[in-house]
């Protein structure tokens, strides 16, 4: 198999694992390869701002944003994968250890995927604006799609996973990248999606609530101390920044200064 | 749109306008695409892209059809408009824009209806296509400044200085009237 396979990237988005994570048909390795690439991609276009607002241009950050964000989204599943495993072993989830972490690779790949696809906007965002803390609200904005979308798979593919006795036979059927299969996994999950969850699966999905704001909380503390990534226009090029302040303190302060409350 | 205050100084003006006018509308198309595929494949309809990548090309084509038909009387204003009617000029070229957009607008949302009717996904989908086209649309046009030409300032193809944002622009504006309104009751 390809270490880029463009099929086993549109399969994922186009959920033909949705249902099942854990068949071998989820190639681990492009999964990984695909994930770095494109949090490299949109590493690159982030770095644009320090091409444009800054007096003169400083194709450094360019560099340092392309390595630090594949670092981060793979730092942060190193952190955070074994809480994972644990809390879903603890709350009965038949998954195995390799259908975990295929779970949490395809979610980082969603992720990966979803932030690259809006690279060129905030790469020609960047190039054409002035404004840091426009900068830096719209990249805010954008991981948080991607991680809402990334979250939105990894519920709805732990929601239709029934307790190992009482498996359909549907969603166990070994999910084939065809069109049809993405239908039937993506329908079964609209409706799952309508009508109340099961008692059965509400448990694991409240777990993985508490998983996922642990989550959030390695992945933006991480991303603190890989700071800079855009670059403020007028601070100098530095790789990382050590220890200061909070992600929190300073997206309010962004949002401030915008909104012209403080400086 | 650049045959405003015509002189043979200004056709370099008409040059750019004829590369920046399918420029604005092409790059904001392709700066979107990519994020509407991962999008319509995330959301289970992925294999009606195809459909959907026509649906928004005829819409671009429409665009584009509507404002070389209306060319000529934009240009009928813009010859016949005194070098002091600048704002006069930017108002009829908007309004023709709107027009334009408008139209589209109907056409595309009559064949959005068939879309939406095979499968009812896309109707979310398309609504934000409408935004992340505009969102992207406005600071093009802003950055790929000027379209007219301000007969007071020199020719460029792009205005000079470093590039702005437009919605930052635009808050400042506000900011602007609202410190006025407030400040000065």
């Amino acid at each position: 198999m390809k270490w880029l396979s463009w099929k086993a990237l549109d399969g994922l988005l186009r959920g033909a694992t949705k249902g099942d994570s854990s068949q071998s048909q989820l190639d681990f390795r492009a999964l990984l390869a695909w994930q770095v690439l494109l949090a490299a991609v949109y590493g690159l276009c982030l770095g644009f701002f320090a091409l444009s607002a800054r007096e003169s241009p400083d194709a450094r950050f360019l560099l340092g944003a392309a390595a630090k964000l594949p670092v981060l989204i793979l730092g942060a599943t190193l952190v955070t994968f074994p809480s994972l495993y644990v809390f879903l072993a603890l709350f009965d989830v038949p998954l195995s250890f390799r259908q975990v972490l295929g779970g949490m690779l395809a979610a980082n790949t969603v992720f990966a995927t979803v932030i690259a696809s809006l690279g060129p906007i905030v790469g020609f965002f960047s190039l054409s604006s002035q404004s840091y803390a426009f900068i830096l609200l719209l990249n805010v904005a954008i991981c948080g799609l991607g991680g809402f979308l990334a979250m939105r798979l990894v519920v709805k593919a732990l929601a239709d996973k029934p307790k190992a006795e009482s498996a359909p036979a549907r969603v166990n059927a070994p999910p084939l990248p065809t069109e049809s299969t993405g239908e039937t996994a993506a329908s079964a999950s609209d409706s799952i999606s309508k009508t109340s969850p099961l008692p059965q699966p509400s448990g694991r999905v409240g777990i993985l609530g508490v998983w996922m704001v642990l989550y959030a909380f390695v992945g933006t503390q991480l991303a603190w101390i890989l700071r800079p990534f855009i670059g403020h226009p007028e601070a100098p090029f530095v790789w990382f920044r050590g220890k200061s302040g909070s992600f929190v303190d300073t997206v309010l302060r962004a949002l401030g200064e915008y909104l012209g409350i403080s400086r | 749109m650049a045959t405003f205050a015509f002189e043979p100084a200004r056709t370099p003006l008409m040059l750019y306008g004829m590369v920046k006018v399918p420029l604005l509308f092409g790059a904001t198309m392709l700066l979107a695409i990519p994020a509407f595929y991962v999008l319509n494949a995330l959301r289970g309809v992925g294999q009606d892209f195809p459909r959907v990548l026509r649906l928004l090309t005829d819409y671009q084509l429409v665009v584009a059809v509507l404002l070389a038909a209306l060319a000529p009387v934009t240009a009928l204003v813009n010859l016949t408009t005194a070098a002091s009617g600048y704002q006069a000029v930017q108002l009829w070229n908007s309004i023709i824009f709107l027009l334009a957009a408008i139209i589209a607008q109907q056409r595309f949302t009559r064949q959005a209806r068939a879309l939406i009717a095979v499968d009812g996904r896309h109707r979310l989908l398309l609504r934000f296509w409408t935004v992340l086209y505009a969102f992207i649309g406005i600071q093009m046009a802003w950055t790929l400044r000027p379209f007219i030409g301000s007969p007071d300032q020199s020719i460029h193809f792009l205005r000079p200085g470093p590039l702005d944002n437009a919605y930052v622009k635009i808050f400042e504006i506000f900011a602007d009237l609202g410190g006025r309104v407030l400040g000065n009751p």
